[in-house]
């Protein structure tokens, strides 16, 4: 009788801490598979038609979905209304406007290496922020430099 | 008992996975700009490594390159935190009595410049701008 008991009160144990595995994976989880509102679905699928989205966030101040385009990752945003906000591609650095290549060239970043490179879309703006390495610094820890240009290579450091 | 003990091993071995590679420039980096914060997530990207830390109610992002240079910081403020220079640019230029949506902070090793979403602007609409600022309240959209 004793042992049936300490053998029931053992399996009791250990359902309770399989419970709570189960759980705390769901939470984990939860995140990732959280789905978007209707009216966000509807703003997203309207600006960008036939386009599925591969991530969906509620952030601190409205929403934002990760998609692929023509192979370039992007990030829509929009306000708790689905009103939209903007929309963010990361680009490879040989891809940024010609006008904005050159207007580096002349500029005293002459020779430096676009590292990285986002095109931020706006209702009223198209900015490119580009992210500038000195190939040639030697210390590991300066030779970077963040510029936002327009479409026409007219660039600001900060 | 087994099953439970596997699983542990099991998430044991993926969070060292995730946390072990990274060069240790990247904890210095946040040992002496961010004292004090801890990394919630790093992640190798094409491009390099990208961590992830919250620090007073904020939540940051760091970039750095392949070799672990510190390349810049992204930090998503709480709208009060927005600097008074910020605000008094946005007002003296075209942004008169717009309603802060959301703020930015991209901190760089020789910049520091506030992107500012916006709603409303002189002429009297509710448009959305998204306006860059230095801390001094220097203002541009375009």
């Amino acid at each position: 009788m004793v042992l049936i008991l300490h053998q029931k009160l053992k399996r009791k144990k250990k359902m309770k801490k399989m419970s709570f595995i189960a759980v705390l994976l769901v939470c984990l989880t939860a995140n990732i598979f959280a789905q978007a509102p209707d009216y966000i679905e509807s703003s997203f699928h309207y600006k960008y038609p036939q386009i599925s989205k591969e991530r969906f966030e509620h952030l601190k101040v409205g929403y934002a979905i990760t998609f692929k385009d023509y192979g370039e990752r992007r990030k829509a945003y929009f306000d708790e209304s689905g009103n939209w906000l903007r929309t963010e591609t990361y680009m490879d650095g040989q891809y940024v406007p010609a006008a904005i290549k050159a207007s580096i060239s002349n500029s005293k970043y002459n020779g430096w290496d676009i590292e990285d490179a986002r095109l931020i879309e706006t209702p009223t703006s198209k900015i490119y922020t580009v992210g500038l390495d000195d190939k040639y610094d030697i210390t590991g820890v300066g030779g970077y430099h963040y510029l936002y240009c327009t479409s026409s290579g007219n660039c600001n450091d900060k | 008992m087994k099953k439970i003990g596997f699983l542990a091993v099991l998430l044991a071995c993926l969070a060292t996975t995730a946390i072990a590679q990274f060069p240790n420039s990247i904890q210095a980096y946040f040992r002496y700009q961010h004292p004090g914060v801890k990394m919630e997530m790093i992640k190798h990207s094409d491009d390099g490594y990208v961590a992830s830390f919250s620090k007073e109610g904020e939540n940051g992002t760091a970039y750095f390159n392949e070799k672990g240079k510190w390349l810049r910081t992204e930090i998503d403020m709480n709208n009060s935190n927005v600097p008074e220079s910020v605000k008094l640019g946005l007002e003296n230029g075209k942004y008169n009595g717009c309603d802060i949506e959301e703020a930015k902070l991209i901190e760089t090793p020789i910049s520091k410049v506030y992107t500012v979403g916006v709603y409303g602007d002189n002429s009297g609409t509710n448009q959305y701008h998204y306006v860059y600022c230095t801390s001094s309240g220097n203002c541009w959209d375009k």
